[in-house]
């Protein structure tokens, strides 16, 4: 029989499914504490099974997610009914009425928080977030973040260990006053690069990458819907993720090759993102502290704003990231400040002096080895060759590039620009 | 036309390991199935979940033994059945041949008979 991808049949809304075991995962966590995020996690799997085997026989009911949260707290239950301290809990989990939604209001940020607590590496929160708040599947997470699934499970395996040694120090709440402000850094970064891995492998019909970025910014919303959480910083990374993300749909072309920001076609972005982020980048500029997130905002506003690339105010893009290397110095801020330069034409000098030092620039970085496996610094270098002229040079680059980790539409692009590179090299009239 | 059931088989954990997108997508093309069979001749006349645990009964009278089921020298349970309408095993088989839950386990089509158990 046909297969129907992305065709909501029989009342089966949307992403019920993910969102429904992600917000039951919050209810029954919040109830039973950080040490049984295990058992919270089996009865909402639970759950979804059991609607598989029967509501094709049934129907969807009225009310799937308070149908869902029925049985996985029924399934909770039993599965903890030998479990005296839960006896204790159990008051918690009280069956929804009909009308309400199970979910109260923080329930998710107060998972969030736990899955972004500090006492987990950076690479464990991001897993555990996406696997506990997104509802993604192991194999999801991979796909998405360009790991294995073994790698996965292990980060995922550390997580439950320390939620369950720790557990009497952490809770599944959003923080009180004393810690809030270091809970929401954590928070923030924790969505900054859920966001950036989603962004950097997009392939287009690559769904899972697409959920990365549109689960980051639901997450910042969260974040800025809730009056304790709603920080000035919080809203520059929402504004942040909302103006790249209104570059997705233009960011490929239509076999889902990546295009570079000059070739895309400013008229796909999407204009509601960018008009939300615009505004939201004004009402994060209050109070005194300007973060990382807000100058990095700042150059997005840039470049969501400008009517062509031409138009691009390139001075204030570099002036931006001068800031940025002054309060946060990465080696890829330092990248994109030298691509900035180089756009911004600079004082009088030609072109060709000004690539020459951008490349030299850049060179420096090739040996930072938070760069190591970064394939768009060879990639950045071999455009910059071949823009000066030295196509060959710039092989060498792009033969660099691929032999580090990325997507395969990214591997596409640099066999594209290698064949051009080499025509080039080989015809030095066209050169 | 005569019915045909199709008995919907799988180990017990055939779908446990479903991303809940997966598990939606799965769940949206057993009822599309469903769905495409309604307006034409083989459509969907009942079928039905079957719960994991039941009881084995055998024997008689002081003989009879009641077991917790289901039937565990099996690796497969039966998990639910459809029924449908064919002209004969052929058609029903190639009904059944498109259902989704292949993909997780097996379908045992058998005609239902109209005069007693037919050969």
């Amino acid at each position: 029989m046909t297969d129907r991808p992305g065709e909501v049949v029989s009342g089966v809304v949307g992403a019920l499914f993910r969102r429904g075991a992600g917000r039951i995962t919050a209810t029954l966590a919040r109830a039973l504490g950080p040490a049984r995020l295990d058992i919270a996690e089996e009865a909402v799997q639970d759950a979804l099974v059991r609607a598989l085997h029967t509501w094709p026989h049934t129907g969807v009911p009225d009310n799937p997610a308070g149908w869902l949260y029925r049985v996985a707290r029924n399934r909770t239950l039993d599965l903890l009914r030998h479990d005296d301290a839960f006896r204790a809990r159990m008051p918690l989990l009280l069956p929804p009425t009909e009308a309400e939604s199970p979910v109260r209001r923080d329930d998710e940020l107060a998972l969030m928080f736990l899955c972004c607590h500090p006492g987990l590496s950076s690479g464990v929160q991001v897993a555990l977030t996406l696997r506990t708040v997104g509802g993604l599947g192991i194999g999801e997470i991979a796909g998405a973040l360009l790991v294995k699934p073994a790698t996965v499970a292990a980060r995922l395996g550390r997580a439950k260990r320390f939620l369950r040694e720790e557990a009497a120090k952490v809770a599944v709440e959003v923080p009180g006053p004393d810690d809030l402000e270091s809970r929401v850094d954590s928070a923030l970064a924790v969505l900054y690069l859920m966001f950036n891995a989603g962004y950097d492998a997009y392939e287009g019909a690559d769904a899972v990458r697409v959920e990365l970025c549109a689960e980051a910014i639901r997450l910042g919303r969260l974040l800025c819907a809730d009056a304790r959480t709603d920080l000035p910083r919080a809203r520059a990374l929402l504004a942040l993720m909302l103006l790249h993300g209104s570059r997705l749909p233009a960011r490929v072309d239509d076999g889902g090759d990546p295009l570079l920001l000059s070739d895309q076609d400013r008229a796909r972005w999407d204009q509601r993102m960018v008009a939300e982020g615009v505004r939201l980048f004004g009402a994060s500029c209050t109070g005194p502290a300007r973060s990382p997130y807000h100058v990095e905002a700042a150059i997005a506003v840039c470049h969501a704003t400008a009517a062509e690339m031409a138009a691009t105010d390139w001075a204030m893009v570099v002036s931006c990231y001068d800031e940025l290397m002054a309060i946060r110095p990465t080696p890829v801020a330092a990248l994109n400040r030298a691509v900035a330069v180089l756009m911004s034409g600079g004082d009088g000098v030609t072109a060709s002096t000004d690539t020459a030092a951008v490349v030299r620039e850049l060179a420096a970085l090739r040996d930072d080895p938070a760069l190591r496996d970064y394939h768009l610094l060879p990639s950045a270098l071999g455009g910059l060759c071949l823009r000066a002229g030295q196509p060959a040079a710039a092989a060498e680059y792009y033969t660099e590039a691929l032999t580090r980790p990325c997507s395969a539409p990214a591997r596409r692009f640099l066999r594209r620009q290698l064949d051009r590179c080499q025509r080039l090299a080989g015809d030095p009239m066209t050169g | 036309m005569p019915n045909y059931v199709g008995f919907l088989r799988g180990t017990e954990d055939a779908q446990t390991h479903l991303s809940p997108t997966e598990a939606q997508q799965t769940l949206e093309r057993y009822i599309a199935w469903n769905e495409d069979l309604a307006n034409t001749a083989n459509e969907v006349q009942t079928g039905g979940g079957l719960s994991a645990k039941g009881r084995v009964i055998r024997g008689q009278n002081a003989d009879l033994a009641v077991t917790d089921g289901p039937f565990v020298e099996t690796s497969e349970i039966l998990g639910g059945f459809i029924v449908i309408t064919a002209t004969d095993l052929d058609e029903a088989e190639k009904v059944f041949a498109g259902h989704p839950h292949l993909e997780f386990g097996s379908i045992e089509v058998r005609k239902i008979g109209e005069q007693g158990c037919e050969p």
